[in-house]
C-alpha cells in the first residue's frame, strides 16, 4: 500500500494513538471513556478511507468506490438498524 | 475518580479472543458473548462491549502483519461493500427463514470448507511464501460469496471471518496468512461501524468495552507475533480445525 497507509499502520502511529486512548479512557472514567470507544471506533473507518485515497490517486476506481459505498452502508445501516 | 473502571475477569477473556482472532483472522466475538452472558453479564451490555472488543482484536498488532506486507486492504475492501449489501439482504428476511435449517446448512458449509482445505494440504505443499497480491482475480466469484457471507452474518449471527477468510483464501487466491491478516483487517471495519451505532444509541458500557478490549489488544498483539511465524500449512491446518469447532458448536447450540 501507499506512504499513508505505512505511516498510519506500519509507522506504528495507530498503536501509540490507542495506547493514549485507553489510558485516558481508563483513567478519566465516565463519559471520556465513551469518547475514548468512539474514537477507537473511528480508527478502522479512517483505515479505510486512507486506502479510498490511495486507491483514487493511483486510479483504482473500483476500489476507492467499492471503499466509499462499503463506509457509507455500513454507517447508514447500523444507525439506521 | 473513582478508582480505576476496569474489570479484570473481562480482561483476561480478551486476552484469549484477542490471541484466538487474531491468529485464525476472526473477530472473537464467539468466543467473548457466550463466556461474559455465562459469568453473569447482561446480554445487552455484553454486545455491543463485544464488538468494540474485535475492534481491539482487529487492530491489536495489525502493525505486524502490515509490514509483513500481508494485508491485501484493497482486495479485502472491494469484497467488503458486497458483503454488506448480503446483510441487508439477510436482515430483511430473516423473519422468512427457518434459523435452524440455516445453522444446519452453514455447518455443512463450514465441514466442506475445512475439509477441502484438508484434503488440499495433503495433495499439494502450499507455497511457503505465498502468492503475488491479486486485486482482480475471481472479482464476480468473490463478491458473490461475499454477499453470501454477509447474508449468512446477518441470519445466524457469525462473524465474518469465519466465511470470509476462505473466500479470501480459496477464492481470491491469497495465501492462508494473507487471507487471514486481510480478515483481521475487515472484522474491525464492520464491528466499528456497529460500535459507532451503539454509541449513537447511548447503548455502548463503554467501561465494559474498553476492559475487553484492552485484552483482545493485547492478544492481538500476541496472536499476530505467533500467526507471522507459522507457515501456510500450519495456518491452513489451523484454521480448518477451527472450522470443525464452530461447525459442531453451531449444531450443539441448535
Amino acid at each position: 500500500m501507499g506512504r499513508l497507509t505505512d505511516r498510519l499502520v506500519g509507522g506504528r502511529v495507530l498503536f501509540y494513538l490507542l495506547l493514549l486512548l485507553y489510558i485516558a479512557g481508563i483513567v478519566l472514567g465516565g463519559r471520556p471513556c465513551m469518547g475514548a470507544a468512539a474514537l477507537v471506533a473511528v480508527v478502522p473507518i479512517s483505515l479505510v478511507l486512507v486506502v479510498v485515497v490511495e486507491s483514487a490517486r493511483d486510479r483504482d476506481w473500483y476500489t476507492a468506490v467499492s471503499g466509499l459505498v462499503m463506509v457509507l452502508l455500513l454507517i447508514a445501516v447500523k444507525a439506521i438498524a | 475518580m473513582a478508582g480505576l473502571p476496569v474489570d479484570p475477569v473481562p480482561v483476561v477473556i480478551g486476552v484469549l479472543a484477542g490471541f484466538l482472532g487474531s491468529l485464525l483472522g476472526v473477530g472473537g466475538g464467539s468466543v467473548i458473548t457466550p463466556v461474559l452472558v455465562a459469568l453473569g453479564y447482561d446480554i445487552k451490555q455484553v454486545i455491543p462491549a463485544s464488538l468494540l472488543s474485535i475492534v481491539g482484536t482487529s487492530l491489536g498488532g495489525l502493525d505486524i502483519y502490515h509490514r509483513e506486507g500481508l494485508v491485501d486492504y484493497r482486495t479485502g475492501i472491494r469484497l467488503e461493500a458486497t458483503t454488506v449489501l448480503g446483510s441487508l439482504i439477510g436482515v430483511h428476511t430473516a423473519l422468512l427463514l427457518e434459523p435452524r435449517m440455516l445453522k444446519a446448512a452453514l455447518s455443512l458449509v463450514l465441514i466442506y470448507i475445512a475439509a477441502s482445505m484438508l484434503r488440499k494440504i495433503r495433495q499439494a505443499n502450499e507455497e511457503e511464501h505465498g502468492s503475488e497480491m491479486s486485486y482482480t482475480r475471481r472479482q464476480l466469484l468473490g463478491n458473490v460469496a461475499a454477499v453470501f457471507k454477509g447474508f449468512m452474518s446477518a441470519l445466524v449471527g457469525i462473524g465474518g471471518g469465519i466465511l470470509g477468510v476462505p473466500i479470501l483464501h480459496r477464492i481470491m487466491g491469497l495465501d492462508m496468512k494473507r487471507s487471514i491478516a486481510t480478515s483481521k483487517f475487515l472484522v474491525g471495519v464492520t464491528a466499528a461501524a456497529g460500535v459507532l451505532g451503539y454509541i449513537m444509541k447511548g447503548a455502548l458500557d463503554p467501561c465494559l468495552g474498553i476492559s475487553l478490549s484492552l485484552g483482545t489488544i493485547v492478544g492481538g498483539i500476541v496472536g499476530s507475533m505467533v500467526g507471522v511465524r507459522l507457515s501456510n500449512k500450519t495456518s491452513s491446518i489451523v484454521f480448518a480445525l477451527f472450522l470443525l469447532v464452530m461447525s459442531i458448536v453451531i449444531i450443539l447450540r441448535g
